[in-house]
C-alpha cells in the first residue's frame, strides 16, 4: 500500500511552503520553472531462475517483484519461445503449465507493472528433457514347497508402465542345478531333485527401451508336504454399555480374521503365505523338513472378489507394519498345528504388558467394516490404507512421528488412532475406527468437501461438514448394527461417552446438523421403523449413491442434497419415504443445491444455500457471520454458484459494505471438488482478483470474511458487494 | 496502512497459535494463490483437519516453543463452548515431572458466563519432554454429556535425538516391521 501523500506532490508543498516565506527560487531568480518532480522508479521483477524438468512435469513458475516506491499492480506472463504450453494464468505472480511431451526449450517472459505505470520484465528458461524410461517392474512368484522328484512350474510376470517387456530370462542361483526349460519365457518349468534341498531362481526381464528388473524365488524341496495350521486371536476388550469406558473384565478372546500370516525361512525369505479364515484359522503346506517360524502379520487382505489391503503400522516407528512371530521349528514329516494369540496387556490395573492386541482390535473392526460391504457390494475394490497406531499417540498436536497426533483421524491418505492410555485411546473404540474408515471411503472411493475441524451434534455446521461427519457416525452404526457411537478415555479407559445415532430428535435440526443427516442415513440403512423411518435399503443403495460418478462430479458442495437428490434417482420407488425422513429433520430443499430450502438454522443469511451470480450482473449483497461459531459453523461462509459461458479472464470482487475496521473478505473458487483460485490476500474491506477460465461451465464460489474462518478471532456479521465481471 | 500493518501482525500471530490446535494438513492446491503467507487454506481441506466426534469444546493455548529448564513459564489454556447455559468441567494432569502452579487440576466453569473460560498456569520442568493433558466435559442442549481430551506436548530445553526401537527389523523384501510379543501354543 503506498502512502496517501504521493511523491510527486512533496516539491509542489515545499515550494509553496518556501514561496510563503519569501526564500527559495532557483539560480535564476524569478524563474517560471515548473517543480522537478522525482522520477517513478520502475519495478524489479524477477522471472524466478531457469528449470530443467521432464516431459510430462507439471512445472510452476515463481516470478517476483518489488516496487521500491509503490506497489505492483498487475503481473503478466507471457511464452517467448519453445513449444506452445497453456498457462494457468498470466495474471499473477505464480503460473503453472504440463511440459510438452517432447524436449524443448522454452522461455517466458514475466512483466509487472506499478501502480505508476511503470513496467519491467524478466525471462525465464525451461529446458524439457525427454521422458525418462520407466524401470518395468517384475514378480517371480511367491516362494513355494514341492515334493521330491516334481513337474514344477514357475509362472512369472512383469509390466512396463511406458512401453512392453520384450524379453524373460530366468537362471538358476542356487541349490543343486535343474535342467530349465522356457528359461526365456514367462513361465519357466523343470523338475525338482530327488534330495531335500532348497533351489533358487532369478528372472529378469527388459523393457523395449533396454531397463531390466530381476526378482528372485526360492523352491523348497522336501519328501513331502506338511500342514502347518491352527488359529489366531486376540484380546477384544468391550465398551461398557453404561459408562461407555473400557469394560476389561468381559474382555473376549476373538479370533484375527483375514490376518495375513506367512511361514518365514531361515534366511528371513518368505516361504509360503495365507491369511486366517472368519474363525481366525490358517492352514497351508510346507515342505518336509524344512526351518520355519510362522509371522503373523497386522494385515488384513483380500485379492479376489471385493478386495481389500488394510495395514497397522507404528507411525513413532519409521511406519513400521507390526507383527508376531513364533519360534522357529523343522516342518520334519509330520502336519504341525499351532495357535496364537495377542494379549491385551491389561493386568486388572493398567496396562503392564505389551499391548499387542492393539493393532489387531483395529484391523478387526476394519475387517467387519469391509466384510459388510464386501457382502452387500461384491464388486467392491478398496484401495489400500494404513492405519497409524502407537501406544504413544496422544492428543496434543505436534510431530506425528512424536505420536502427537490431536486425535484420531484421517489426514487424506492414512488413518491414525489415538493409543495413549489413561489420557485417550482408540484401538477398542469400534465406531471410532470406522468413524475414520468413513472418511477414507469418502475420500477414496467416494468424495468430500469437508472442511473439517471441531464438530458435534447439535451444532449448526457448515453443510459440507455436518454431511462428512454424519456419515462417519452413521456408518460406524450401521457396520456394529449398534446404534450408539460410544469414545472411550480417561484413567484406566474408564471413562466415556456416547451419541444415539438413531435419535431424531434434534438440537438445531437441518440440512446443517450431523445429527440430522446421521439420522436420516442410519434410518435409511436400518430394519426398524421408528418414526417417520419406513424404509429399509440396507448398506448396498448408501454405497451405489456415494460412488456413482454422478455424485462424486456434482457441481455442488457435497452435503444431504447432493446425496438425497442422487439417492432418489437410483430409488425412484422410494422417494416419498426419503422425504419424510428428510422432512422429519426439518430438510425442505430440493436437488443437489438445496433449491428452496426454507430452516436458516435461526441465520437469515444462511439461505438460500446457493447465491445465483450472473456474470457480468450488478453487484449483490452476500455475508459471513459466526453466529453459531467460526471456522465450519452455518453461514461462516456464502456460498455462491455462478455459469461461464465463455473461457477468459473475469474480474471477482467482494467489498465491505458493513464498515467494519478489520473486515477481510476472500473467496475460493471451485470447479466440482477442485479449485480454481483461491483469493486470500490480506487487503483489508476488499478482496479483487482475475480469474482466467480455460473452460466453460457451472462453478462455485465461498465468499467468507477471514475473521470469522479463523479459529482465533470473530467478525460478528459482514456483508459484501460481491461481484463477477469480464 | 496502519491497519493492514497491525492485521498482518495479527494474522501472524494467529497463525502460530493455529498450529497449537490443529492436525497436520495434507492437501495442497496447485491453484492460483493470491493470498497472505499467514493465511492457511490448506487446513480448509477436511483431510487437514478432520477431528473425531466429541463435545463442541474449543481450546487453545498459547505456550509457544520450549521451556527453559528448571525455570517458571506462564501459559493460559482457553476453553469456548457453544452452550449457553450449563457447566464445563476441566480436569488437568500434568506428567509427574513437569510442576503446575496452581497444583489444582479440577476446574469448572458457568457456562452462561462470558466465554472464553481461561485458566492462567505457571508450569516447569526439567529438560524433557513432557503432556499436560486436559480432560473437558460439557453437557449439550439435548441433556447428553460428551467429552473431549486435549493435551499439550511441552518440551524443556532441546529435544533428545529420536531412537529406534530394538524391535524394528527390515525384512529380505524390504518392508519395515516391528515384532510384538504374543503367546505362541504348539498342540501338534
Amino acid at each position: 500500500m503506498k502512502s496517501a501523500f504521493k511523491p510527486v506532490i512533496w516539491p509542489v508543498v515545499i515550494s509553496v511552503l518556501l514561496a510563503a516565506c519569501g526564500g527559495g527560487g532557483g539560480s535564476d531568480g524569478g524563474s517560471t520553472n515548473p517543480p522537478i518532480q522525482p522520477a517513478n522508479n520502475a519495478p524489479s521483477v524477477s522471472a524466478g531462475p531457469s528449470q530443467n524438468v521432464v516431459s510430462g512435469d507439471e512445472v510452476t513458475l515463481n516470478g517476483s517483484a518489488s516496487d521500491s516506491d509503490g506497489s505492483i499492480a498487475s503481473y503478466s506472463w507471457e511464452q517467448t519461445n519453445g513449444a506452445a504450453v497453456s498457462l494457468s494464468s498470466t495474471n499473477s505472480a505464480t503460473v503453472s503449465f504440463t511440459a510438452p511431451d517432447a524436449a524443448a526449450s522454452l522461455e517466458f517472459r514475466l512483466t509487472a507493472t506499478d501502480n505508476d505505470g511503470a513496467s519491467s520484465s524478466s525471462l525465464v528458461a525451461v529446458n524439457v528433457l525427454p521422458p525418462v524410461n520407466a524401470t518395468p517392474t517384475v514378480d517371480a512368484g511367491g516362494n513355494q514347497g514341492v515334493l521330491l522328484d516334481e513337474a514344477v512350474t514357475l509362472t512369472g510376470s512383469a509390466t512396463d508402465t511406458d512401453g512392453s517387456i520384450i524379453s524373460y530370462l530366468w537362471e538358476q542361483t542356487a541349490g543343486d542345478p535343474v535342467s530349465l526349460s522356457g528359461a526365456d519365457s514367462a513361465n519357466l518349468s523343470f523338475t525338482s531333485p530327488n534330495a531335500i534341498s532348497s533351489l533358487e531362481f532369478q528372472l529378469t526381464v527388459t523393457d523395449n527401451e533396454g531397463a531390466t528388473a530381476t526378482d528372485t524365488v526360492t523352491v523348497y524341496v522336501g519328501e513331502r508336504q506338511v500342514s502347518v495350521s491352527g488359529a489366531v486371536t486376540f484380546d477384544l476388550v468391550p465398551l461398557n454399555s453404561f459408562t461407555s469406558g473400557l469394560d476389561y473384565d468381559n474382555t473376549v478372546i476373538s479370533p484375527s480374521r483375514g490376518i495375513v500370516i506367512t511361514a518365514i525361512g531361515e534366511s528371513g525369505e518368505e516361504i509360503s503365505s495365507t491369511t486366517t479364515d472368519s474363525n481366525g484359522e490358517y492352514r497351508f503346506t510346507i515342505a518336509s523338513n524344512t526351518f520355519v517360524r510362522l509371522r503373523i502379520s497386522a494385515r488384513i487382505l483380500k485379492t479376489n472378489g471385493s478386495t481389500y489391503d488394510v495395514r497397522i503400522a507404528d507411525n513413532t516407528n519409521g511406519n513400521a507394519m507390526y507383527v508376531t512371530e513364533g519360534e522357529q521349528f523343522n516342518t520334519g514329516l509330520d502336519d504341525h498345528i499351532r495357535d496364537f494369540y495377542m494379549a491385551s496387556g491389561w493386568d486388572g490395573t493398567g496396562y503392564s504388558g505389551p499391548r499387542s492386541a492393539g493393532p489387531f482390535a483395529i484391523l478387526d473392526a476394519i475387517y467387519e467394516t469391509v466384510e459388510k460391504f464386501g457382502a452387500a457390494v461384491p464388486t467392491a475394490q478398496f484401495p489400500a490404507l494404513e492405519i497409524r497406531w502407537s501406544e504413544n499417540n496422544n492428543p496434543a498436536s505436534g510431530n506425528l512421528e512424536d505420536g502427537d497426533v490431536g486425535t484420531s483421524f484421517y489426514n487424506g491418505n492414512n488413518i491414525y488412532v489415538l493409543g495413549s492410555a489413561d489420557t485417550d485411546s482408540d484401538e477398542y473404540d469400534r465406531h471410532v475406527v470406522i468413524h475414520e474408515w468413513g472418511h477414507y471411503f469418502e475420500g477414496q472411493m467416494s468424495r468430500a468437501d469437508s472442511i473439517g475441524g471441531a464438530h458435534a451434534t447439535g451444532e449448526r455446521l457448515d453443510m459440507r461438514v455436518a454431511f462428512g461427519e454424519g456419515w462417519g457416525n452413521a456408518l460406524s452404526a450401521m457396520i456394529t448394527d449398534d446404534p450408539y457411537y460410544r469414545d472411550s478415555f480417561g484413567t484406566g479407559q474408564s471413562s466415556g461417552f456416547s451419541i444415539r445415532v438413531e435419535t431424531n430428535s434434534q438440537n438445531n435440526p437441518g440440512w446443517f446438523n450431523e445429527g440430522s443427516v446421521q439420522s436420516i442415513l442410519y434410518d435409511l440403512y436400518d430394519v426398524p421403523a421408528d418414526g417417520a423411518d419406513s424404509i429399509n435399503l440396507g448398506l448396498a443403495p448408501i454405497f451405489d449413491t456415494l460412488v456413482s460418478s454422478e455424485y462424486r462430479n456434482t457441481d455442488y458442495f457435497t452435503s444431504i442434497f447432493s446425496f438425497v437428490d442422487r439417492l432418489k434417482t437410483l430409488q425412484p420407488d422410494s422417494v416419498a419415504q426419503i422425504d419424510a425422513l428428510l422432512g422429519a429433520q426439518t430438510i425442505n430443499g430440493t436437488g443437489p443445491d438445496g433449491a428452496g430450502e426454507t430452516n436458516d438454522g435461526g441465520i437469515a443469511s444462511a439461505l438460500p444455500v446457493y447465491n445465483t451470480a450472473l456474470v457480468g450482473g450488478s453487484a449483490m449483497q452476500l455475508c459471513s457471520t459466526n453466529e453459531a461459531g467460526s471456522y465450519n459453523k452455518l453461514a461462516n461462509r456464502a456460498y455462491v454458484d455462478f455459469d461461464i459461458t465463455s473461457t477468459g479472464s473475469y474480474n471477482f470482487s467482494a467489498t465491505d459494505t458493513s464498515a467494519l475496521p478489520m473486515s477481510d473478505p476472500d473467496f475460493i473458487v471451485y470447479k466440482q471438488n477442485s479449485y480454481v483460485a483461491i483469493a486470500e490476500s490480506s487487503a483489508v474491506g476488499t478482496e479483487v482478483t482475475s480469474v482466467n477460465f480455460t473452460s466453460t461451465g457451472k462453478y462455485r464460489l465461498e465468499l467468507y470474511d477471514w475473521n470469522n474462518v479463523d479459529d482465533n478471532d470473530s467478525a460478528g456479521t459482514i456483508c459484501f458487494d460481491f461481484q463477477i465481471t469480464n | 496502512m496502519k491497519n493492514l500493518f497491525l492485521l498482518t501482525i495479527l494474522l501472524s500471530s494467529l497463525g502460530l497459535m493455529t498450529g497449537c490446535g490443529e492436525a497436520p494438513s495434507a492437501k495442497v492446491s496447485s491453484a492460483p494463490v493470491a493470498k497472505d503467507s499467514s493465511k492457511t487454506t490448506a487446513a480448509k481441506d477436511g483431510a487437514a483437519g478432520y477431528q473425531k466426534p466429541g463435545a463442541a469444546i474449543g481450546f487453545k493455548h498459547n505456550l509457544k516453543g520450549p521451556l527453559m529448564p528448571g525455570e517458571g513459564t506462564n501459559i493460559e489454556l482457553r476453553f469456548a463452548a457453544p452452550e449457553t447455559s450449563g457447566q464445563m468441567d476441566i480436569t488437568l494432569r500434568a506428567d509427574a515431572e513437569l510442576t503446575m502452579d496452581p497444583a489444582k487440576n479440577t476446574y469448572s466453569f458457568d457456562l452462561s458466563s462470558d466465554q472464553p473460560h481461561k485458566i492462567s498456569l505457571n508450569i516447569k520442568a526439567d529438560a524433557g519432554k513432557y503432556h499436560l493433558t486436559i480432560f473437558a466435559t460439557v453437557m449439550d442442549g439435548m441433556g447428553q454429556t460428551k467429552s473431549r481430551v486435549f493435551a499439550i506436548a511441552i518440551q524443556s530445553g532441546a529435544p533428545e535425538a529420536k531412537t529406534v526401537s530394538a524391535n524394528r527389523q527390515d525384512t529380505p523384501s524390504g518392508e519395515q516391521i516391528i515384532v510384538i510379543p504374543s503367546q505362541e501354543t504348539v498342540i501338534k
